[in-house]
């Protein structure tokens, strides 16, 4: 019987079969001992369940696709953790994540959320030359807050409630522009790259995203405004 | 005339609140709605005149309305969020119950209480139609 903590590893996923086996490897490489991974596939038509079905001790939640903060909410819901970890399924860990970020919260009693750095990856050479540039600055400037690198305490969603689901995209962002105005310390990051972020060219950034990103996250900013 | 400062400015204007991100510092401004309302119309290129003709139309519009309008655009100017543009024939339709509400006052609020979050990147896959994880479209196709 261990008495460390219990970890709720959420991984929302959507037909991405070709890699989710990776991602799960990488979790549980991590030599801690008291976690449950919860899989919530978002109505994935691939072969992503058969992937899953060698994994006997995952949660798995097979739901009609209604998009990621919906897939995470119900990851929540299911969850028994005293802490929250997150791995998006095209993504991997690098070893010991875990435990250097319990070790962060055991350093920092009053830490509720800590990040480490990420970087991303590429998933071939064909990429085209902009985007490769744009990717590569990031990894340069890559010391920031990404939700999915994070560990939080569950209490932080029980306080200050779920993903908001009327947010199909930047849904994280959302969460935490929402604690970071309630006052909680989103600048708890771990120096250390142990988040690898698969650049497969669907995703998109705050500055070269389009229109539609942005405008989410000007209705995030005016409700904060509003709440002012 | 004027336009939004596009290089560095995404701009929205939704229930006459107009919130305008600067995508390179992570700055954020918020305009009052009478603001948000005429931002709106040098937005859409109308011209000052016009918009100066269609605000002295409403009840109890100052005197000085003109020096208001000009300290707001030279606000804008000043903060790079409009730009030099073309002029349209638009001309503009404001609502008289907000723009009284307001005083006639056209005011840009800046906040920088969100920086680390805009300049960070934690959008995941996404297409603007379809949301989550996307099938691919045409202008990223070589990306795969």
């Amino acid at each position: 019987m261990t008495n460390k903590p219990l970890i709720s590893i959420m991984m929302p996923t959507y037909n991405n079969g070709k890699y989710i086996k990776q991602a799960i490897e990488s979790i549980y490489a991590q030599n801690y001992d008291n976690i449950e991974i919860i899989v919530v596939d978002d109505g994935s038509t691939d072969n992503t369940k058969e992937i899953l079905k060698q994994y006997k001790d995952i949660k798995y939640f097979y739901i009609e696709h209604k998009g990621i903060p919906f897939a995470r909410n119900v990851a929540l819901e299911n969850s028994k953790g005293e802490y929250i970890a997150f791995c998006d399924s095209d993504d991997y860990w690098l070893p010991n994540k875990i435990n250097k970020q319990m070790q962060y919260f055991k350093d920092h009693p009053n830490c509720e959320i800590v990040f480490t750095k990420y970087e991303n990856f590429f998933e071939n050479e064909n990429l085209k030359t902009n985007r490769r540039a744009v990717y590569e600055k990031k990894v340069e400037d890559v010391f920031k807050q990404y939700l999915p690198s994070s560990i939080v305490k569950k209490s932080l969603f029980d306080k200050y409630g779920f993903f908001d689901e009327n947010f199909n995209v930047s849904e994280d962002t959302e969460f935490l522009y929402r604690i970071f105005k309630k006052g909680i310390k989103v600048n708890n990051i771990i120096p250390e790259v142990l988040y690898k972020r698969r650049i497969h060219g669907k995703n998109v950034s705050l500055k070269y995203n389009t229109d539609a990103v942005k405008k989410y996250i000007a209705t995030i900013l005016r409700k904060g405004v509003l709440s002012k | 005339m004027y336009k939004l400062n596009e290089t560095k400015m995404f701009a929205d204007v939704t229930n006459n609140i107009a919130i305008i991100i600067n995508s390179e510092t992570g700055i954020y401004y918020a305009m009052n709605n009478c603001g948000s309302i005429v931002f709106q119309a040098l937005l859409d290129g109308c011209s000052k005149q016009t918009i100066i003709e269609n605000l002295k139309k409403i009840e109890n519009c100052p005197s000085d309305i003109e020096q208001k309008l000009q300290s707001f655009i030279d606000d804008l100017l000043q903060k790079e969020i409009i730009a030099e543009g073309e002029q349209s024939s638009k001309n503009p339709v404001f609502d008289e119950t907000v723009i009284k509400q307001d005083n006639f006052e056209m005011k840009v609020l800046e906040y920088a209480d969100a920086q680390e979050m805009l300049l960070a990147d934690p959008i995941h896959d996404v297409d603007e139609s379809e949301g989550w994880q996307p099938v691919f479209k045409e202008d990223n196709k070589n990306d795969k």
